[in-house]
């Protein structure tokens, strides 16, 4: 009896094995071939999918209707979504931090009565969820996102789980929008995604600090360093030791740190598609926010901070300076919320490398959110999410994002000087109520537009290909072993670029 | 008709085997097959061998997540172990008020090990914790202690994290044998001229084995596949990756790098030595019977 049974568990275990290994699941892309093989085969026309019926460019041309002040629905919307009550969508965080978002799906319900429902997905665990729903061919979800995306949608991209969103994309759309975003979601000639927000960097600076020293705000990354350090050591003398010149994270947007002093150098990180991080200009940004925590001017502590903590510290004001997200500018604003920083701070577009640099290279890399479609939503789900799709890219919704929650538009044409007029604060308040927050307040003018405006115009996109979530990994180990004094500088980036190199190779 | 007394019990075991059947076996075997596949989300399934387990056996990363797992499960093990059995025997001693203090020493139980991490992490955190702002104001240091900017620290925040939530259970564990102990036999030992520590190490620690053995053994074993702690903690294992475990390994080639080949063949691996430690300990307990 007990033989037979440890027999049949052996027999089912090895069963399984041979399973797992003769009947591999195909691929989303593998299904897709085979799908147009036997199309292809076929000689009855294929109907079209929901979202080709509907007329893109009915009433008006798709562009006109994308860049009216209030949105236009395109014909035949109601035909492709019918029997559609609902779209389900991860949404990056807490809906109470995304007030403009709640505006514009209460918009969307009001045009098209279709309800968007969130379920909201804490930023760190978005991509698993993401990962698992699109794994485990979930079709309850319509829509997924990518928070940090130019680092994970050709990842999912490449592994096929996507709609296809050509139909939204027409050369005469592409144009007006930056063509690093425009790039960076597109897979082998088709679009995948769209974009909901975008996070360009300004850099923030205390001007009481600058008085203190004796600085006039930083123009270059060179001038950075040197105020920064004064600044600590001007904290030191005041005994505030737990304050320091400058702070950044150590998580995975150490990358946009590095980033911009590559940029404002005129350089890439990307050669031919793949990552250079032996370049000179690396090097050289490489070895500054190095010796920035090994010379003390920054404090250890940052290698544990996330793109969230250090923003926090520099509003507790624990630093004089700090690259941050343009969504900050918004946020500090709020004076109340940050009491020890108040009115003192200040914004300008990023710094260039030195002065021997051009303006253009005030640049820092941009970071943005991108919607994507569930490949294995239904076909009418899939219609309606693409015409959320089209609404959020629109000017009108991005206003919100920009005007009202702090984020910048990725549509250029939303930076009009009286764009804050064409708010409805109405609605924005009860969206507010919606969500129990705070309302914001009724600002008559944009927070730090020029800055802003100056930020987009410069900042610079890499869509970075599938396996550099390893390659940034092996770039903040490392990064880890030459602060802490572990390694030098320059070894511990060679030693990173071996890995980076093992890794982006094919298995 | 009547049963055989074996029959029935394999009868009544069924259920248990069933459950057994689809959450153990089936997809221990489907995890067994994956670990030979090429599968990566971008290139076609294939079948690669154990080119899998040569990747990840190169792989420079994977083995010091293997020496930090090492060095986490034993020193969270031993944090647990220790305090568990110094609280045990406390609320063994403790008269009036036990009830309170048993329940206060199940609370951090039932904190996952998830929220625990992100409850430390603020703790510890130099800036705005309240670990390094009550040792500044009671001049013990001059500046906050840096606990996950120093890679040797980091491994002691982790520890401490993952402990606190496991010393509850061993401390229970441990109090439930010792209260089962006859007290004569302290009686006995006493009148025997055997001091504290001899009744601990001669009568508590042999007569309470078992449970001690259980609770080490459940320690270790979830201590080696930690990810939760880890994650909301020190995110992407640390500082120089100094907290970066095999669970983590695993964890990272699924849901950053989609490479699930690589990332069953670890979890194999993980499987194999937590049932090498399983066996080990299971003898060591029941091995004298």
């Amino acid at each position: 009896m007990k033989k037979g049974l440890v027999l049949t568990f052996v027999l089912i275990l090895v069963l399984a094995v041979l399973t797992a290994c003769s009947q591999p699941a195909p691929t989303p892309e593998v299904v897709e071939k085979v799908v147009e093989k036997v199309v292809e085969a076929t000689p009855t026309p294929v109907p079209l999918q929901p979202w080709e019926q509907i007329k893109w460019n009915e009433p008006m041309p798709m562009t006109e209707r994308l860049l009216a002040d209030e949105y236009v629905l395109p014909e035949g919307w109601q035909e492709a979504t019918a029997g559609v009550d609902e779209i389900v969508f991860y949404n990056s965080g807490g809906m109470q931090g995304d007030i403009a978002t709640k505006v514009n799906m209460m918009i969307f319900e009001q045009l098209t009565g279709i309800k968007l429902k969130n379920i909201d997905v804490g930023a760190g665990f978005l991509f698993a969820k993401t990962l698992s729903t699109l794994s485990s061919k979930d079709s309850s979800v319509a829509i997924v996102s990518h928070t940090d995306a130019p680092l994970e949608l050709t990842q999912t991209m490449a592994a096929g789980w996507h709609e296809s969103l050509d139909v939204l994309w027409p050369p005469e759309v592409q144009a007006l929008y930056p063509k690093g975003l425009v790039d960076a979601i597109q897979w082998e000639g088709h679009f995948y995604g769209t974009c909901d927000t975008e996070r360009s960097y300004l850099f923030f600076y205390r001007p009481s600090v600058l008085e203190a020293i004796g600085e006039p705000v930083p123009e270059t990354w060179q001038d950075v360093y040197r105020a920064a350090k004064k600044a600590r050591e001007y904290f030191v003398s005041q005994g505030k030791t737990d304050s320091y010149g400058i702070v950044f994270p150590g998580d995975y947007n150490l990358s946009h740190m590095l980033q911009a002093g590559v940029y404002s150098q005129g350089g890439r990180v990307l050669k031919n598609g793949s990552w250079d991080v032996m370049s000179p200009e690396f090097q050289n940004s490489w070895e500054y926010w190095v010796n920035l925590v090994r010379e003390g001017i920054a404090d250890e502590a940052v290698l544990g901070y996330t793109w969230e903590d250090y923003q926090k510290t520099f509003g507790l004001g624990k630093a004089a300076f700090m690259l941050g997200f343009s969504t900050y500018a918004m946020q500090f604003t709020n004076t109340e919320a940050w009491p020890e920083l108040g009115t003192d701070w200040d914004v300008v577009a990023p710094p260039k490398w030195d002065a021997s640099q051009p303006g253009s290279n005030r640049a820092a890399f941009i970071d943005f959110d991108a919607n994507l479609i569930n490949k294995f939503a239904p076909p009418k789900v899939k219609a309606a999410a693409m015409l959320w799709f089209d609404y959020r890219r629109s000017k009108q919704a991005q206003m919100y994002e920009m005007a009202v929650e702090g984020n910048e538009s990725w549509l250029p044409a939303t930076y009009e000087p009286d764009i804050i007029s064409k708010v409805d604060w109405d609605l924005v308040d009860a969206a507010a109520k919606e969500l129990d927050i705070k309302a914001p307040p009724h600002v008559t003018e944009v927070p730090k537009l020029e800055a802003r405006r100056a930020s987009a115009e410069t900042t610079v996109m890499e869509a970075f290909p599938p396996g550099s979530k390893a390659a940034l990994e092996a770039l903040i180990e490392y990064y880890g072993r030459a602060v802490t004094g572990e390694m030098e500088p320059l070894e511990a980036l060679q030693a990173a670029n071996t890995d980076i190199t093992k890794y982006l190779s094919p298995q | 008709m009547r049963l055989s007394d074996s029959k029935y019990g394999a009868l009544l075991s069924l259920p248990g085997l069933i459950l057994l059947l689809v959450l153990v076996l089936i997809p221990s075997g489907y995890l067994f097959g994956l670990s030979f596949l090429r599968y990566d989300n971008i290139r076609p399934i294939k079948f690669i061998g154990l080119k899998n387990y040569q990747y990840m056996f190169d792989d420079r990363v994977f083995w010091l997540s293997m020496k930090n797992t090492i060095i986490f499960s034993m020193g969270s093990t031993a944090l647990t172990f220790f305090v568990g059995m110094a609280l045990a025997h406390g609320l063994n001693a403790m008269g009036k008020g036990v009830a309170i203090f048993r329940s206060l020493t199940v609370l951090p139980w039932a904190v996952p090990l998830v929220i625990s991490g992100f409850i430390w992490a603020w703790v510890f955190n130099p800036a705005f914790g309240v670990f390094s702002d009550i040792l500044l104001k009671l001049h013990l240091i001059q500046e906050p202690i840096n606990i996950f900017g120093n890679p040797r620290l980091a491994m002691v925040g982790v520890i401490v994290a993952d402990a606190w939530t496991r010393i509850p259970f061993m401390a229970i564990l441990i109090l439930a044998g010792l209260q089962a102990i006859s007290q004569e036999l302290y009686e006995a030992a006493k009148v025997d001229g055997a001091d504290v520590f001899d009744r601990f190490a001669y009568i508590s620690v042999p007569l309470n084995r078992r449970p001690i053995l259980l609770g080490l053994f459940t320690t270790i074993m979830f201590s080696f596949r930690t990810v939760d702690v880890i994650f909301s903690m020190t995110p992407g294992g640390g500082v120089a990756k100094s907290t970066y475990l095999g669970g983590v390994y695993l964890f990272d080639s699924i849901f950053k790098y989609l490479n699930f080949g690589v990332a069953a063949a670890t979890g194999v691996v993980i499987f194999i030595l937590t049932l090498l430690i399983g066996v080990g300990f299971i003898r060591m307990a029941f091995g004298e019977r």
